[in-house]
Order: C-alpha cells, then structure tokens, then sequence
C-alpha cells in the first residue's frame, strides 16, 4: 500500500520551504514599511561606522585567515615534518571554541593583572606597574576571529589539495614546468576556488558574530540590529539594518556556493597516486613545526589552559544556575537535533525516491539558513511570531517566546549540517536496493522504515550530534528569543562576561568547548581514515 | 644508419628491498616505436617514471642523445629532459581550456597559437579549443594529452597505456591517426602496454618485462 505518495511529499516539501522562508522574507518586506526617525538617526549618524567597521573586521579577518589557513594547509599535505601528522588533526580544534569565547578568554589573559602580563613581570620583560596593550581593540578583534575562524579554509583548502591527482602535476613538470611554476600554475589555481569557498563563509561567520564584537565594544552591523531592537525597542529599524547585512551575507553565500561548484570541476581525480610528501628538514622543519603550532595554542590550548585555571578559583562550581543552564541547553539543541535530522531525513528519501527539481531546489533553498546570521532569523522568526500570535489567539502572546522560535531558529539554521551527513550517507548505499525492495512488495512507508533507516543510522546519530554542537555555540539567536529567565550555557557565559564575573564561567565555557570537540571527532576521523586509505 | 638515441644501461630498481627492475637495458634508435608489455605491476610504468626522471633508479645509467640523463652522480629533472609522456589516468589541468592545456608546453611565445591550432586539427579536435576538460569526452581528453605532449617536440614520447579505458571502435579511430603523426614528426617513441593487439598495431620493435627482467618479445 502507497501510504505516502507524491503529492503528500511535494506539499510537505513547499510547507517547509514557506516556513523557513517566512522569517527572511519578512525582514526584507520591513524595507518597505517606511524608514522612521531611528532610521534616520541611525543613518545619519552611525551607519557609516557600522559599515567601515563590519568591512574592517571582514577585510583584517580575511587576510589573517588566508595567511594562516592557506600556509597550515599547504605545510600538513605537502610536506612532512616533526608533528605533522599530529597537526592535520589538531589544526580544526580552535573550531571547538567559538569566537565570543575566545574573545572573553583573550581579554582575560591580556587584562593588567591577567596571566600575560603576570607572566611578562615575574619574567622581568615589563616593569611592575606596566602592562600589554589591551586587546579589546578592532585589531584585538581582527587576531581573535582569525585564530577561531581558519580552520575553515584549513580545512577546505586540505581537501583541495588531497584532492589534486599526482599524474598532473607529473605531466606538469615533463611538459618542462619546474616544482615552484607547478605550484603557481596548477596548485593555486586549483585550490584557488576551494580558498574562497572557506573565506566565504569565515566572511559569513564574522559578519554574523555578535558576542565577541559586543564585548570589544566594536560597533558593528549585528551590534546595531541588537541596539535598535533592546535598547531603542524597535523592531522595524531592527529588521531594516538586518536586511542591509542580509544582502551583504547573500553575496558571500553566492560566492561560497559559486566557488564550491567551481572546486568540484577542479578537483577531478581518478589516480590512485597521492602526492608525495617532501621532507623537511634542518631549520625548515622547525619553522613549519612552530607555525603549525601557534594556531593551536593561541585558537585552543591557551584558551583552555585559562578557562581550567579559573575554575580552579571558583569554590562553588556546579551552581544550580550551572546545572539548570546546563540542562536547558540539552533539552534544546537534543530537540533542534531531533527535529532536524526528521526533515532532513523526510527531504532525502524524498529526492531518492522522486528526485523531482521541486525538491532539489528547495533543498538547496533551506540549506542555505546556515549562513544566515543567527541574530537576524531571530529577529525575523519574532515578527513571524508576533504575527502568529495576532492572527491565532486572542488572548496575547503565546507562541512568541516560546521555546518554539528558538527550536525554529536552530533548525533553520543547522540544516545543512543534517543534511549533508544524510546526503553524503545514502549515497553509500546503491538505489537498486530501493528497487529490490519495492519488487519485493515493500511500500515507501516500509522502505524508509525497515531499510533506509536502518542504514542511515549512523548518520543520523552524527547529524544529531552535530546539531547539538551547533547548537550549544549560538549565542544571538538564543539571547534574543528564549523566554524568559531561561539560560543556557552561551548565555550564561555571555551574562558572566558581561558582568566581569567571567571566572565564574568556566564551567559553562568547558562544557561549551567539551560539546564544540564531537564534529572535530568526526573530522579527525574523517582525515585519519583518507590517510590510511591513501 | 639510425642513430642511436636512447640507452638503458643496467637500470636496477627497488623499493624497501622490492625488486622491481633488475639490470634493465635498452637501446633506442630514433624515429623507432618500441613497446613494452608485461602484467600489472610488472613495473612497465615504473620504468617510464625512471626514464622521464619523475623516479630515480636505485643503479645504473640513463643516456639520451649521448648526453647522461641520471647515474649515480647525475639527475637532470624531469622539466629538463625535453621527454614527453602520457598516461592512461585524467591529466589534463581541470582548470584550463583544451587551447590553454596544448599550450602550456610550448615555452616559446612565438607562434603559440598557430603551433597549438595545428596540432588539433592533426587530431582532429580543433573544435574543442574552448571546452574544459570535464566537457569533453575520455577519447577527446586523450587525443588533447597526445597533441599537448607532442607540440612540445619531446625527444622521446612515452605512452604509458594511454588507450587504456577507451573501446575498441575508438582505438581503431585513434591508431592511424597516431601512426601518421608520429611518423611525420619522426618520433622515438616508448609504448608500455598489457594489450599486445595495440603494441603489435603500433610498434617496431617489442620487449617483455617479467620478473623484474626485460627481454625481447617472441611471440
């Protein structure tokens, strides 16, 4: 019996498509209700500051990144040095420790008394009553998001590389190319659209952040939105300067996807011949090793080392404020991972089944939420709300904050990371299997229940898994739509370091960090198992 | 008389104590098509790689045109040997178009162009100067690999199964093709093969690997 057929598929698939469409459609409609005088204040008086720091940050952020993601990853694919093998996994931990994090830790560490300067003075390197500057700066910024953010291009600019098939850069140097004119004429070009992806979406990552920007004191597009929606309370002018990031985020989405079809051509490799490590030795193995291991020291190992240093301080450490934050945020983000993964699932079987143009699109339509910035689809999902509520209930606001939007705004958000665990898994397993067993009398329900899902079970553990990491990370999304007097461990520690009490935080940062390391895990396992197949 | 154009003189290859080559001599007369075939992992290619300088032989001597390629002094590497040589596996850069491909040998800039549109109408492909390698066919990729590798002038063309995963219909196109270019440019040219129906439309002269040990083929 066909419980489920097509038609059923294609409305649930447009239901989800207008649902996540909603909240951004509504903050690009709020152009056109009209600018008021806090627009117009706005405008004329920090707009141009917004702007020239937002492209500030973005531009500084990029160049660092570049540097370092581009350099790490040329140096742990191309050549082989002390610690190499230890680097090509322990480069992706700074991604376990988001960039409000390390911004609260950094400004801690280079605070008079913090651990720089008490160090630099028992060292005798600075007189007693000098310090460090402080990092609480636009530059500060600039080194903090690079430090958190590279691993980005780290990573894609890797898979690059892995990707380029010996036999070419072989026929390279026959056709009388040398070892550095193949570098320039066929590696860069190669891993060129790759680089961009992954600066796309730090561009993306940077432009989105909120909490580290915040606590620099750097205005910002996202400090901005966050000022005019709770400290003007006006939501219109709110969603009128998120619209203006949004288009911004758009175009770094285009070119992230753009570059990433471009990577894939680039990336054609039928050889069974990887690239040959070169051996570095003498003063070059020490310099590669040392630049390998700044990153990880300043993005993760310092960090930690600080945060474990104050909960050393703190004599009460499991609070109920701690323990309460704690299991919010795991009813949430194991919600969020739940919800998720049911779409993405419902949304792959879909396109396996009737791989319908329909589906594909709005498949790719609802991936793209994860470079939307978390402030804005909350404050998009909010007017969603509010509007909800007006048409549905008379009695007030019911659904608006609730723990709904917020659930919302994580799935809108961490979709794609569902969904290209579930992607890339059924794609292990052929469809002829499908067609056996419709021969043999299995109704779609039955397929999906007792073969694919079966089959997908791993994926749809790392999926749900991965969500929760997401999840425990986002800070503005959370501050804005939780209800009220509900904390997680971001907001907890964002309200800890807010109010000069970041000590107290570092158990919620632990465990932020501790969640932060189950995609790094799949990652490192990821590197390790393309190594021994290599 | 031919002239003597290429010598092997007691190439000895091992890896980790795996001998791969023992004692391999070979000498080549120019404008001569000689093949060498063997089972997989007989160490045919292997052989290639040492001669176009992309391995090192663990002994022995590599002359070309009286002129010592690598012994145990000497390496010239591979960009400076003036050798050319296609494999069976995708070579062409994905990032660059058919012309741009045919044209990244040719050093000199004058009459780049002219020299590249030349060599695709020889194979036959002059329509395909603006397509991208993932736009064109396993056949087409393979004629482009020849006509980039042939419009450099190597000395020594060296085919490593370069028709291996085409059918046979497109074979039989390629062959005369092949032949008539070759014999026009007068190349010396070294085959590595496991089909002996291909070697034996193609070559001069045939040599079997086996065991480590090259040896002339007698049917």
């Amino acid at each position: 019996m066909r419980i489920i057929n097509q038609k059923f598929w294609n409305i649930f698939t447009c239901f989800v498509a207008i649902l996540f469409a909603i909240p951004i459609l509504l903050i690009f409609v709020s152009l056109f209700f009209g600018f008021n005088d806090n627009f117009s204040h706005i405008y004329d008086v920090v707009l141009f500051e917004y702007s020239a720091n937002s492209l500030l940050l973005v531009s500084g952020v990029s160049i660092l990144v570049l540097f370092i993601g581009v350099v790490t990853a040329l140096l742990v694919t191309l050549f082989k040095f002390t610690g190499s093998r230890v680097f090509e996994w322990a480069l992706i931990l700074p991604l376990a420790i988001p960039p409000y994090l390390l911004a609260y830790v950094m400004t801690e560490i280079f605070e008079y008394s913090g651990s720089i300067n008490v160090l630099l003075r028992s060292l005798n390197l600075i007189s007693v009553d000098s310090a460090v500057p402080t990092i609480r700066s636009l530059t500060g910024a600039i080194i903090i998001f690079a430090f958190a953010l590279y691993p980005y291009v780290y990573l894609i600019t890797r898979v690059a590389l892995m990707s380029i098939s010996k036999p070419i850069l072989d026929s390279a140097r026959v056709l009388g190319t040398s070892k550095f004119k193949s570098f320039t004429k066929i590696i860069l070009p190669l891993i060129r659209p790759a680089i961009f992806a992954g600066l796309a979406l730090v561009c993306m990552e940077t432009l989105s952040d909120f909490g580290a920007v915040q606590h620099f004191a750097i205005p910002t597009f996202t400090t901005g939105i966050f000022r005019a929606w709770l400290g003007m309370y006006d939501l219109n002018t709110a969603m009128q300067l998120a619209s203006i990031l949004l288009l911004v985020i758009f175009i770094f989405l285009f070119l992230e996807r753009n570059q990433r079809a471009n990577a894939q051509y680039s990336s054609v490799n039928d050889s069974k011949e990887v690239l040959e490590l070169e051996v570095l030795v003498g003063v070059k193995n020490i310099l590669a090793s040392v630049f390998c291991l700044i990153p990880i020291l300043v993005g993760f190992v310092i960090p930690l080392i600080e945060i474990i240093s104050w909960s050393v301080e703190i004599e009460n450490i499991f609070s109920s404020k701690f323990v309460n934050a704690s299991f919010n945020t795991l009813l949430l983000a194991i919600s969020a991972g739940i919800i998720t993964t049911i779409i993405a699932v419902f949304f792959n079987f879909n396109l396996r089944i009737y791989n319908s143009k329909l589906m594909n699109v709005t498949n790719n339509f609802i991936s793209l939420g994860y470079g939307i910035p978390g402030l804005v689809i909350a404050i998009g999902i909010t007017q969603f709300l509010t509007y909800f509520d007006l048409i549905f209930f008379d009695t007030g606001i019911i659904v608006t904050g609730s723990l709904f939007g917020l659930i919302f705004a994580y799935v809108i958000k961490s979709y794609a990371l569902t969904n290209n665990v579930l992607e890339n898994n059924y794609k292990q397993f052929s469809t002829s299997l499908d067609d056996s067993a419709r021969t043999l009398g299995s109704s779609q329900y039955n397929l999906l229940k007792n073969i694919h899902i079966p089959l997908l079970k791993t994926g749809i553990f790392a999926s749900i898994l991965l969500v929760i990491s997401e999840v425990v990370k986002e800070l503005p999304a959370t501050l804005i739509l939780r209800p009220f007097n509900f904390d997680t461990l971001a907001v907890t520690v964002y309200t800890y370091a807010s109010e000069e009490r970041i000590y107290e935080a570092a158990l919620p940062s632990l465990l932020i960090i501790l969640i932060g390391l189950i995609p790094i895990y799949f990652i490192s396992n990821m590197i390790r198992t393309t190594r021994k197949l290599n | 008389m031919k002239k003597n154009l290429l010598n092997l003189k007691e190439v000895h290859f091992e890896v980790n104590s795996n001998l791969i080559l023992k004692d391999v001599n070979l000498d080549i007369d120019e404008g001569n098509f000689v093949s060498i075939i063997g089972k997989s992992g007989s160490g045919k290619t292997t052989l290639l790689k040492i001669i176009s300088g992309l391995k090192k032989q663990t002994k022995g001597t590599i002359i070309l045109n009286d002129k010592i390629l690598s012994n145990d002094n000497i390496f010239v590497e591979p960009e400076d040997r003036k050798l050319g040589l296609v494999v069976q596996e995708k070579v062409l850069f994905p990032h660059l178009n058919v012309q741009a491909n045919v044209e990244f040998g040719i050093t000199s800039d004058d009459k780049k162009n002219e020299k590249c549109i030349e060599m695709l109408k020889k194979f036959h492909i002059s329509n395909l100067t603006d397509k991208y390698p993932h736009e064109i066919s396993g056949g087409e990729a393979q004629r482009v690999a020849l006509a980039r590798t042939l419009v450099t002038k190597p000395s020594v063309l060296l085919l490593d199964e370069p028709f291996n995963g085409l059918d046979q219909g497109l074979k039989n196109e390629i062959y005369p093709d092949i032949k008539k270019i070759l014999k026009e440019n007068k190349m010396t040219t070294i085959m590595v093969s496991h089909d002996l129906s291909e070697v034996k439309s193609l070559s001069n002269k045939i040599y079997e690997l086996n065991n480590a040990t090259l040896k002339t083929y007698e049917s």
